[in-house]
């Protein structure tokens, strides 16, 4: 049986849920997670440093999610996987829509008042500089930095097409994603915005990084997830996996993860044998 | 009586102040009129020199102004790449002071320039700051609007600084005499053909230049009256002269007419001050060690010098504040690949591009 260490955001609830639905099926795998999710705008695996062969967070919050998503490990030791799932942290349409659209856009992009016009080899170069800085690169590279064993990144989820028709959700920040992803549909944007994501995804697997494809089963439209795959989704929270509200079209349910997860698995072994 | 000159400080004597003493240890060169202080705001602006200017001050934790930060994702050699980050605005070189005066005027409503789109192969560029962006953009509408946001970065940038550090560059430039504009670089240089009947060469005089300054500086009052000046002149001699003179005639002149002007500038008004990094790497002082084998751009070694003369008067106490990079450890690939490439602390200069033109 192969061991295979999930280390995630708060998608890693999906993941959870569906690996719990599907790991009957899969008896040649056994999967530890480790999940800590954002706290705002801060990734709290950010924390997470390599210390000789184990990946240790030097900050207790993140040490008492691991705990709790692991079965009781604070730290993850690096030699007793045979394959690591890093999910998210810093590659996601979400992030570029949140960190750089918010603020820029780039010439193939309908403008607004208040954006930074720049060009779209500035834009497309902030998108990749970022996917190549984020956390779950420098986890990638600290693992291969102590171990031979692989190391697959997966993007986080695309927020659900839901989102376009919702009128209000419970928490401020997502009423804020919300109103933007609408107004980048509205705009056409997201489109473009595809493109430059896949671009950014291209940039990280030109860099020697093993990063697998969200399933193309997922995708509505560009930018966004089925909302079934949203229905009913798990979240990572308090310390603890559980429900996330209806209003969440950011999280996916149990489904995604465990379509994730088997496409993950077959990959690997088209890739490792 | 006594000779004038007796009982004068060292400092005040070539062979004490000069001779005897060394650009990496030498004391007392610079007293500041009036001191910049951490909390600031530091406003920079100028020739290429003047980015190191702005590099050195950000690392040791004065207060510059950034009013167009670069999109997060950028490494240091990009965000220089599209013009972030250089000055406290994203308005690239500004080698003569009527360039400057421009922006200042068209800042705040003042001057229209005209002809400053420049299409080269499709692509459109603000002929203004060409720089900024290496590619250009796809319409001239998307610069219009591009740069009418710089303005208004500008604007708040002048109305909002303490300190407005400028590096004098050049005398030369290229001007459309009927509107006024200045451009940093001729036609044909990065964009378009050259047309002797739109666009004129000027090499500035001292009493140009001079005048120049000092309807900015009035114009800079009028919106922001504390505001104080800190000049320095370029040490980087000119890549090439338009002129009908040897290049290195021409540079000895254009140096002489900036340092010229902000001597007088420097003698006449509380409110400006000069800083001599032109002396510390030009003069006999250094016997040339600061420049590098094409004896034109400075080393890094010449601009810690210069900032180290800088630091000891403004911020005797400091401590170099390193960079952080948001918590992330060092010596990863993917943190080397995106960040600091900065080391060196490469300037980004239209004027190299001329370099191309010599055969």
């Amino acid at each position: 049986m192969k061991k295979l260490c999930v280390i995630g955001t708060s998608h890693v609830g999906a993941l959870k849920t569906g690996w719990d639905a599907i790991k009957a099926e899969q008896s040649d795998w056994d999967i530890v997670f480790f999940g800590a999710p954002d706290f705002g705008v801060t990734e709290r695996l950010r924390h997470v440093k390599r210390r000789g062969s184990k990946l240790v967070s030097v900050e207790k919050y993140t040490r008492e999610y691991f705990k709790v998503t692991s079965g009781g490990q604070a730290e993850i030791d690096l030699e007793a996987y045979d394959c690591f799932l890093v999910q998210g942290a810093g590659i996601g349409i979400n992030l570029i829509m949140r960190t750089i659209y918010s603020f820029f856009r780039s010439e193939r992009h309908a403008m607004s008042g208040g954006n930074v016009l720049v060009s779209e080899a500035c834009f497309s170069d902030a998108v990749k500089g970022l996917f190549l800085s984020s956390v779950a690169a420098r986890l990638a590279d600290e693992i291969a930095a102590a171990v031979d064993t692989p190391a697959y990144l997966v993007p986080s989820p695309c927020p659900s097409e839901g989102l376009l028709s919702a009128t209000k959700t419970s928490k401020k920040v997502w009423m804020e994603i919300m109103r933007n992803w609408q107004k980048i549909h509205a705009a056409g944007d997201h489109i473009v915005l595809e493109d430059q994501y896949r671009a950014g995804l291209d940039a990280v697997r030109a860099q020697g990084y093993r990063l697998i494809d969200i399933p193309a089963e997922f995708y509505s439209a560009p930018c966004f997830t089925k909302h079934e795959y949203c229905k009913g989704s798990e979240w990572l929270q308090d310390a603890k996996y559980e429900a996330s509200p209806d209003d969440d079209y950011l999280h996916m349910n149990g489904r995604y993860g465990a379509t994730l997860l088997k496409s993950f698995f077959e990959t690997v072994s088209r890739e490792t044998g | 009586m006594k000779s004038p000159y007796q009982g004068l400080p060292r400092r005040n004597f070539w062979r004490t102040g000069v001779a005897d003493e060394a650009p990496e240890t030498i004391q007392n060169l610079y007293r500041h009129k009036f001191k910049i202080g951490r909390k600031d705001k530091v406003a920079t602006a100028g020739s290429c020199f003047a980015q190191h200017i702005a590099r050195n001050l950000r690392g040791r934790g004065f207060n510059v102004l950034d009013m167009e930060p670069g999109p997060p994702g950028l490494s240091d050699e990009q965000l220089k790449k599209y013009g972030f980050s250089l000055y406290s605005a994203r308005f690239g070189n500004i080698y003569a002071v009527r360039q400057l005066l421009r922006l200042a005027q068209e800042a705040f409503g003042e001057f229209k320039p005209r002809k400053w789109i420049w299409e080269r192969n499709g692509r459109f560029f603000d002929a203004l700051r060409p720089s900024v962006e290496p590619e250009g953009l796809s319409t001239p509408e998307q610069v219009r609007l591009s740069r009418m946001m710089h303005l208004s970065h500008v604007r708040r940038m002048f109305e909002e600084m303490d300190v407005f550090v400028f590096t004098l560059g050049l005398t030369e430039a290229w001007e459309n005499e009927e509107s006024g504009t200045v451009y940093p670089t001729a036609l044909g240089t990065i964009a378009g053909s050259y047309d002797p009947q739109f666009m004129s060469f000027k090499n500035y005089t001292h009493s140009q230049i001079l005048e120049d300054f000092l309807a900015f500086r009035a114009l800079i009052h009028k919106h922001n009256a504390d505001v104080r000046f800190l000049l320095t002149v370029s040490p980087v001699p000119l890549t090439a002269t338009a002129t009908t003179d040897h290049v290195l005639t021409a540079t000895t002149y254009s140096k002489s007419a900036l340092r010229g002007v902000a001597g007088e500038l420097y003698q006449t008004y509380d409110d400006i001050d000069y800083f001599p990094s032109y002396e510390i790497i030009a003069s006999p002082f250094s016997k040339g060690k600061f420049f590098a084998p094409n004896l034109r751009s400075v080393t890094e070694e010449g601009v810690q010098t210069v900032m180290r003369v800088f630091f000891d008067d403004h911020d005797p106490d400091g401590q170099q504040k390193t960079k952080q990079s948001g918590g992330k450890p060092t010596g990863t690939a993917s943190e080397t690949r995106v960040k600091k490439e900065d080391q060196e602390g490469k300037e980004i200069c239209e004027d190299a591009l001329l370099e191309a033109f010599s055969s």
